[in-house]
């Protein structure tokens, strides 16, 4: 069984006032009873209603049930007792009826799945037809998309500065069945008109788009790995075991830094790991849908000890991972922005669809002009911060502008930074 | 122009208005069609942008490193000030700033730029904030424009009148002698701005000045005058008040029943020199009881404990059976808080809700709890005591844990008795950022069926523990 600290069950709240609120239920005297055995934490609380809520938690996943009306998941109960079994302040006992009968539902639910998902072994001829009749959709869209790209630089970006043609073939790529494409059609139509670079910044969105537009019609020629890159970045939703390489990396890996971002009801988690054993960089992709919490809990600042699997690609980041033990975070690492940059180099090569690249400099430093931000490193290169960052004070006060371990994602252009630690303790930014 | 400036300048204009020149390395993309050609240069040539990323080598100056700090650091508070933060508990904070100011902590380095931003916002709370801020918060300042008011010593002389408060601050003598130079010069406005400024440092050296502005050929000049020299105590305006006001109110004893005889004053060129009473008596209703609340105003209230041998509280007793007893109350509270009279601030604050939260700052800690303890014994008395124990929360003053005791037990009564939520969540949600943190653990909202109020009681309990750790980060 994990070892679970406040901290990682905090992480697992829905919202901010949901993690309030549960650390405000995690004091015993809001309990009518609890406990809890190797399997599950339980307890009654006291509520609104006539009789109490009843809470359980299955400790394998977790899992949460709770007899409140709360939407939110997990609710504050789940969470207030989840805290307190962190703590260490739940008693060993007996699981009464109500969790057990959950309990062994559950694990009659997760049976009977085992067994469908085997003995439905899918047609290959049936996905090779729906494969086939997708790449038909795709590249149907993708004509459309073509002339639409050729139009706007035959008339002239500056021609039309509103965002609806954008907007529209965005909704049209839906329809073709390529929302990664989509999805870069509604980041240009945010960036038109916007700031005083805005023609640039579009100009090179454009062109990377079309560059993908025609690696997908020029598909068979290119690599495995690279197939599946394109295929990730147009959108199309393989099964995760189909995507992952067979090689496993058992290792301690650092979380150095968690992103979150929200895509209309859907939010994504993008965890940061540096593996210390195998030294490779990692990406953990988690999502959730409306108040739902994230399925794996990484926080910043910490390790884990757990096996990881690349997806396919040319420049392998994303991983899936096995069962996770935490472990104190220890991560030193001197790295300059040359050898970062090289790095960069070496992979935007091997995949020019690389949105995003892990930049670490070590010792680093924050330095200025004017109002421009900038880290600079050891050697006295710097590199500019990402324009939209507006932490640095922040960081500062922390920090003291001693010099530290400076993490961010870097584009090219600019580090937004993620992290930073030194003996001052973890940052997350 | 390098490639790629070419190529986003041919993207923004359009083939269509200038045909496309390329560089002969990306000639050969795009099939001879010439936006393919340009799309597929405008995407290779931003990837060889990015692989071929330059790092500046110089320009960027490295912010130099934070001397070390001398006061020891308050880390503990860094959690429960960071909640009290995203809770807009603003009471909490200015709470814990006082305590951290009284026992000479520093704030810990990761609240610094909210404690800065909250200055920033509150000029009320920028010297409790300034306070706590030590090395580090000071030398994160002076990296933002917006913190500036930190360093703000003195402000920066602009014009006349600025000048005069950058001499005021520097000191009463150099003030001065800038006015007795400079004051002919000066206009109407300008001088009116600077006599209602004077009331800051106000002395009794400043009578004959004052007096000598009562012969201003301006009447606005004369009025702002005369409004100073009542702000003196023992000066000949506020004599010559008191021997007007004093007939006007007597109280006559008798062994049956003593009462209160209200005379209105009349008028007389003298006190319109003074700038009592200076309008037309048949043209304001109610002019006798204006110059009255004028003339009552103006002389300290003590002098009618003397005068008519009656304490504060009984002699706001007598005054409530006449006919100006509300003419008279307010001028008796706006002479108490001139005068700073904490026994009539007390008994003011006790019979009377005007001005009330401006009286209480006037007495001590123990003349407070007797004031709140009097106040919610009256609460108790009524059918709804709610509304009333939440003025409380508009004192301005930290309430003492017998007086938080006492708001406590009559709201629980209160609330025992009630069957459903109505409109107290709104009344409700305040208490606990005033209650002393010490009865905390006598405050269980279970005790009083807390179904009825989940949210509120989970507010409360949330409330109260950032309290406690604010409190504990301080010991």
């Amino acid at each position: 069984m994990p070892q679970w600290t406040v901290e990682q069950v905090l992480a697992l709240a829905p919202d901010a006032s949901s993690a309030s609120a549960g650390k405000d239920l995690s004091n015993p005297v809001k309990w009518a009873s609890s406990g809890c055995d190797s399997r599950a934490a339980w307890g009654e609380a006291k509520g609104s209603g006539a009789k109490p809520y009843q809470t359980s938690i299955d400790l394998a996943e977790p899992a949460f049930k709770c007899t409140c009306p709360s939407r939110k998941f997990p609710c504050k109960h789940s969470l207030g007792l989840f805290i307190q079994f962190a703590k260490g302040e739940l008693s060993n006992g007996d699981a009464p009826p109500w969790v057990t009968e959950w309990l062994d539902k559950r694990a009659g639910k997760a049976e009977a799945a085992q067994v469908k998902k085997t003995e439905a072994a899918p047609d290959p001829e049936a996905k090779a037809k729906r494969s086939a009749k997708r790449s038909e959709n795709v590249l149907q869209g993708f004509e459309e998309c073509e002339s639409f790209l050729m139009d706007s630089v035959r008339q002239g970006l500056l021609a039309n500065t509103s965002d609806r043609a954008w907007k529209q073939m965005a909704a049209r790529m839906v329809d073709a069945q390529a929302p990664g494409v989509a999805r870069r059609l509604l980041d240009i139509a945010d960036l038109i008109g916007v700031g005083p670079t805005w023609v640039e910044t579009v100009s090179a969105r454009v062109g990377r788009l079309y560059l993908l537009i025609e690696a997908f019609r020029r598909i068979d020629t290119l690599d495995a790995d690279l197939q599946a890159e394109v295929r990730t970045q147009i959108g199309f939703n393989l099964k995760q075991e189909d995507q992952l390489g067979a090689e496993y990396f058992p290792d301690l890996w650092q979380v150095v830094a968690v992103a979150n971002e929200v895509d209309d009801k859907l939010k994504i988690r993008r965890s940061w790991l540096y593996g210390e054993g195998c030294g490779k960089w990692a990406m953990h992709l988690d999502f959730s849908v409306g108040n739902q919490s994230f399925s794996y809990l990484l926080s910043p600042g910490t390790a884990m000890y757990s096996a990881a699997r690349f997806f396919q690609s040319p420049t392998p980041l994303r991983v899936a991972l096995e069962e996770q033990v935490g472990a104190p975070f220890s991560f030193k690492k001197a790295q300059t922005i040359s050898q970062s940059i090289s790095s960069y180099a070496t992979t935007l090569a091997k995949n020019p669809w690389l949105a995003v690249y892990p930049m670490l400099i070590s010792p680093a430093r924050l330095s200025r002009i004017d109002s421009s931000w900038f880290i600079t490193d050891e050697e006295g290169l710097s590199v500019p911060i990402w324009p939209g960052f507006k932490l640095e004070l922040e960081l500062l006060a922390v920090s003291g502008a001693e010099p530290c371990c400076i993490f961010g994602e870097w584009d090219g252009h600019a580090l937004r930074p993620r992290s930073a630690w030194g003996s001052w303790g973890f940052m997350g930014l | 122009m390098s490639t790629w400036k070419q190529l986003a300048t041919q993207a923004a204009v359009g083939t269509k208005k200038v045909p496309i020149n390329l560089d002969p390395s990306l000639a050969g993309y795009g099939e001879g069609n010439q936006e393919k050609q340009l799309l597929a240069s405008l995407g290779l040539s931003e990837l060889m942008q990015c692989a071929g990323f330059e790092p500046l080598t110089s320009g960027p100056k490295p912010v130099e490193e934070c001397p070390k700090e001398s006061k020891p650091i308050c880390l503990k508070a860094v959690q429960p000030l960071k909640e009290a933060f995203e809770n807009n508990l603003s009471p909490a904070i200015e709470e814990w700033l006082e305590l951290a100011q009284r026992n000479d902590l520093v704030a810990p380095p990761a609240v610094l730029t909210l404690l800065l931003d909250l200055g920033s916002k509150s000029s009320k709370l920028r010297e409790l904030v300034r306070a706590v801020l030590g090395v580090r918060g000071l030398w994160v300042a002076e990296k933002n424009d917006a913190w500036f008011y930190v360093f703000e010593q003195q402000p920066k002389v602009i014009g006349t009148f600025d000048e005069f408060v950058a001499l005021q601050r520097i000191g009463h003598k150099e003030s001065r002698q800038f006015l007795t130079e400079r004051w002919s010069e000066f206009a109407i406005r300008l001088k009116v701005r600077i006599l209602q400024e004077m009331r800051l440092d106000i002395t009794v050296e400043d009578e004959p000045f004052l007096e000598a502005a009562l012969s201003d050929p301006n009447k606005d000049v004369r009025l702002q005058a005369a409004k100073m020299l009542q702000l003196i105590p023992g000066s000949r305006l506020v004599k010559h008040a008191w021997e007007a006001a004093r007939p006007c109110v007597t109280y006559q004893r008798s062994l049956l029943r003593s009462k209160m005889v209200i005379e209105l004053p009349r008028s007389t060129p003298e006190l319109v020199r003074d700038g009592f009473g200076d309008y037309d008596p048949k043209k304001v209703k109610g002019y006798g009881q204006l110059l009255l609340e004028e003339l009552v105003s103006a002389v300290p209230p003590s002098n009618w404990n003397r005068e008519l041998r009656l304490e504060p509280t009984p002699m706001l007793d007598a005054i409530a059976s006449v006919a100006e007893k509300d003419v008279l109350t307010k001028a008796l509270t706006i002479a108490t808080l001139k005068y700073k009279d904490a026994d009539w601030a007390e008994a003011l604050a006790i019979k009377h809700s005007f001005e009330r939260t401006q009286l209480v700052q006037l007495l001590s800690e123990a003349r407070f709890e007797h004031v709140m303890l009097e106040l919610v014994q009256s609460a108790s008395r009524l059918p709804n005591p709610l509304e009333s124990l939440h003025a409380l929360c508009d004192l301005g003053r930290a309430w003492s844990p017998r007086a938080s005791l006492a708001v406590w037990h009559v709201l629980e009564k209160y609330l025992r008795t009630q069957s459903k939520f109505l409109y107290e969540g709104q009344y409700l949600r305040r208490f606990p950022l005033h209650f002393h943190p010490s009865v905390f653990p006598q405050i269980d909202g279970a005790k009083i069926e807390h179904e009825r109020w989940p949210e509120i009681w989970i507010h409360w309990a949330h409330v109260m523990r950032i309290r406690t750790e604010l409190h504990q980060s301080i010991q």
